[in-house]
């Protein structure tokens, strides 16, 4: 059931009119029961994995919370009698037994999540490396979404343990939680806190004509980023990643750019659909990109792209790493050795690393994953500050006002075109490939040859309109993120209007989508880029 | 108040609804392919007939078009007819295409060309599709034809009355030379400039290309027409005989045609007391030259066409005057 297919559709009006039919204090049963159809479409054996690994972290959360509960009742009991010794042993005892817990339910989720994902991956290159016979776990199945709710899960036992949150007395919630049909594909990464009170609210607003408009608009909005913009301009990214041997010079490029506007318009056009959604449904999720083609820098970049999962790394690894009391003695050593502010940035820098490593290895087992969205953005980042004394320099002698609009249009296209360069790694099928496509991105081909291959072989049509299109493409986001950076929503703009243009609107949309959509005989119904992580 | 509320709701809903069909029925059929010359034309033609000025219906695939000119009998024997069919039409399209065209007309003899007999309903591809239901006007009959050949109500349901749906990828290609069309835009506004109604269907192919001549195959193992052929078949010749028109099957001259081909329609007709005209046993009486009159080795070209016809008209005359 992808969610481009009118089965999507059907199954979220039939969920959403049965939802809206139930008492609100019973309509979490309704999303239980149809996150688990909506999983059962995709995989019957995955379902088992997903609500295993639900139910372990129940028990833990369980588990930690009985040992908090302890503590206070011993607290309680002892208030007066324990001296001040006593309660920190007894504090640091209750504290060692919680964090055994939490690293031992991480630790087997982590491990389901090696196995499935990375481990056949590795065993295979580790067998061609060295000649071995390791097990491949060819048998091994992809639990549908299990980047995505393993991190969320380890994230809810966490927040119980640091008492966030209490730990959730009802298994099925926890189970809802992993498994949310609207984020389980992927993402948003959902806080338990922000969304299993608005699923499980006693009062929930009703669903008014204006509410109604909003979520549609979103949704509308959604698929036409994914079909019509997506779909269409990844035809000459696919075409030039799968046969770069035959394209050089403006043809990579081209080819490149149109890679970055397809990932950009699949993945928050998705997300734009199932925000929308969960809107129908009386939920707020939380908004996974804002603008990011606007960042200044790779660092700004990084909190307007996949936003949720660049918090939640940050908050769960990042954070923690910080504080541990390995990185506190590195400090202290290097403080000592080199000064105050080397020991305050090399852990720094050496906690963003492993940040960074392990962003990249969330996308895949490849080197090209690791590197592209994960070494290589630390390097951006990393050198962006080494040499930034050297860039506030150069800037006053050339007299360069940072606040004049030149100059931001200068950062974000150089953003921009770095991160272009991340994503060869990332849509490369193997680092070598990468390596091979800005090679020939140097190589200059006799003229004509640029467009020539793909418009001709790949896709079908007149030369002219294929590239007003891309050009269009790129205009039309552009405008409607200017709007939202500067503080406007285009569906307030439009709801604002009189019906005449509301409707003329509507219809352009609906045109739009029934026009230059990416479906039919003539398409391959592609899945979103980020439903294979 | 509230009914006043109801009542705005109402007009939105309606103007929307409205306004949504109206734009999609004029674009639509500028995305649509047209075979111009080919079976577009051929179709499109037909309506511009006057109503019941035909005597003799020719229905079947491109080896029929292909074959009579109903110009020339229209013409030079006064032998009024049309040829009204499309490329790849199977014998169940073939009695959708006659019940279409009796709406109009009231022919006397309707001619059937069988070699398309044992070409069931799910052997048909997306181009036949394409040909057969692209250029006909928006109907029920059209759309429950669409259903049996394609076995796909979606399918069926967009080439019945929402092609667009099926074409929406042309916005990119729309006024080349694609798909054997030359210019969409200028077909839809002006379709008449586009054909030739004094050819009434026929298409004349000046290319050669010999071929060895049928009945050369000397294969003679009997063939299993589907079901739906005979049930197309058997249901064409009900109703002309309900109408008192005579109905004659006839089989183009062609090199892929075998003698078992022949004998298995032969026996069907023999069996429901039908009229069978093989061609393909009356080469020397035409004239056929396998090195001349063959445009491929299915189709006549113009010559082909020329002597064949020629040799139809006596026939045909004979069959009105009974």
């Amino acid at each position: 059931m992808t969610i481009t297919s009118f089965t999507f559709l059907g199954f979220v009006l039939a969920t959403l009119i049965v939802y809206r039919s139930f008492p609100v204090k019973k309509q979490w049963w309704v999303l239980l029961a149809a996150s688990i159809i909506f999983y059962l479409s995709f995989s019957i054996g995955g379902i088992f994995v997903m609500i295993g690994t639900s139910l372990l972290t129940y028990f833990s959360g369980i588990m930690v919370q009985k040992q908090k509960d302890k503590h206070n009742a011993w607290l309680k009991e002892n208030k007066k009698n324990a001296d001040k010794e006593t309660r920190k042993a007894k504090k640091a005892f209750y504290q060692k037994r919680q964090k055994l817990i939490v690293a031992g339910t991480v630790a087997v989720t982590i491990g389901i999540l090696f196995i499935c994902k990375y481990y056949g991956v590795l065993a295979t290159r580790f067998n061609g490396l060295f000649n071995t016979s390791l097990w491949t776990a060819e048998n091994i199945l992809l639990p549908l979404g299990i980047s995505y709710y393993s991190l969320q899960l380890i994230g809810y036992l966490v927040d119980v343990n640091r008492d966030i949150i209490p730990a959730e007395r009802n298994p099925l919630k926890v189970i809802l939680y992993g498994g949310f049909f609207l984020s389980i594909m992927q993402g948003p990464f959902n806080r338990y806190n922000d969304l299993m009170p608005q699923i499980c609210a006693e009062k929930r607003q009703k669903l008014t004509y204006v509410n109604f408009k909003f979520a549609v608009l979103k949704i509308t909005g959604g698929y036409i980023k994914k079909l019509c913009i997506a779909d269409q301009v990844g035809i000459i990214a696919n075409e030039v990643f799968t046969n770069y041997n035959n394209y050089s010079g403006l043809g990579i490029l081209l080819g490149i750019v149109c890679f970055a506007i397809q990932l950009y318009a699949d993945f928050s056009g998705y997300m734009d659909i199932v925000i929308g959604i969960g809107q129908l449904f009386g939920i707020n999720m939380p908004e996974n990109f804002r603008q990011p083609f606007f960042s200044r820098n790779m660092s700004e970049f990084w909190k307007r792209w996949h936003i949720t999962l660049g918090f939640w790394l940050q908050d769960y690894v990042f954070f923690p790493l910080l504080k541990s009391s390995l990185f506190k003695r590195i400090g202290k050593s290097i403080t000592g050795k080199l000064g105050k502010d080397a020991g305050r940035r090399i852990p720094t820098y050496i906690g963003l690393f492993i940040l960074w490593t392990l962003i990249g290895a969330w996308h895949g087992a490849g080197f090209n994953y690791v590197f592209g969205v994960g070494i290589l953005q630390f390097l951006y980042i990393f050198l962006g500050e080494i040499c930034d004394p050297i860039f506030e320099k150069m800037k006053k002698l050339l007299h360069i006002n940072d606040k004049k609009l030149y100059w931001h249009i200068f950062q974000s296209v150089r953003t921009t075109a770095l991160m272009m360069l991340a994503w060869v790694f990332f849509n490369s099928k193997s680092f070598m490939q990468a390596l091979r496509m800005i090679r020939n991105i140097f190589v200059v081909p006799r003229l004509g040859q640029f467009f020539a291959p793909f418009y001709s072989e790949a896709v079908n049509g007149n030369y002219l309109r294929n590239t007003i299109f891309i050009a269009v493409c790129i205009v039309v986001i552009l405008f409607a993120d200017l709007l939202h950076e500067k503080g406007k929503s285009l569906r307030t703009i439009i709801c604002d209007r009189p019906y005449p243009i509301r409707l003329a609107f509507y219809l352009i949309l609906a045109f739009t989508l029934i026009i230059f959509g990416a479906y039919g005989n003539q398409y391959v119904a592609s899945d979103f880029i980020y439903f294979k992580f | 108040m509230l009914k006043n509320r109801y009542f705005r709701w109402s007009l939105k809903i309606i103007s929307a609804v409205l306004s949504f069909s109206l734009i999609f029925l004029f674009i639509q059929p500028f995305f649509v392919p047209k075979y111009i010359g080919g079976s577009t034309t051929i179709v499109s033609g037909y309506s511009y007939l006057d109503k019941n000025s035909i005597d003799v219906l020719f229905l079947g695939s491109s080896q029929m078009f292909c074959t009579v000119d109903a110009g020339m009998l229209t013409d030079k024997y006064d032998i009024s007819s049309y040829d009204f069919g499309a490329s790849g039409q199977n014998l169940t399209m073939s009695e959708y295409y006659y019940t279409e065209a009796l709406k109009t007309q009231s022919p006397n003899l309707v001619i059937l060309e069988a070699c398309q007999i044992f070409l069931s309903n799910d052997k048909i591809g997306d181009d036949a599709l394409s040909w057969n239901f692209d250029p006909m006007n928006i109907s029920i009959k059209e759309f429950t034809t669409a259903q049996q050949v394609c076995n796909n109500n979606i399918k069926a349901f967009n080439y019945s009355f929402t092609p667009l749906f099926l074409y929406h990828d042309r916005w990119n290609s729309i006024g080349d030379k694609d798909s054997g069309g030359e210019n969409d835009i200028d077909y839809v506004i002006d379709p008449k400039k586009y054909i030739d109604l004094s050819s009434r269907g026929f298409l004349a192919r000046d290319h050669v290309e010999p071929q060895k001549l049928a009945f050369y195959n000397d294969d003679t193992s009997l063939k299993t027409i589907p079901q739906e052929s005979k049930t197309a078949i058997l249901k064409i010749a009900e109703d002309c005989k309900n109408r008192n028109i005579k109905l004659v099957l006839f089989k183009s001259p062609s090199s892929s045609w075998t003698k078992g081909d022949s004998l298995s329609v032969k026996h069907f007709a023999e069996e429901n007391s039908l009229e069978f005209i093989d061609l393909n046993e009356k080469l020397t009486e035409i004239g056929i030259d396998e090195n001349s009159d063959f445009y491929d080795g299915a189709h006549l070209n113009t010559n082909g066409a020329k002597k064949t016809t020629k040799y139809l008209a006596i026939l045909l005359q004979s069959y009105l005057k009974n």
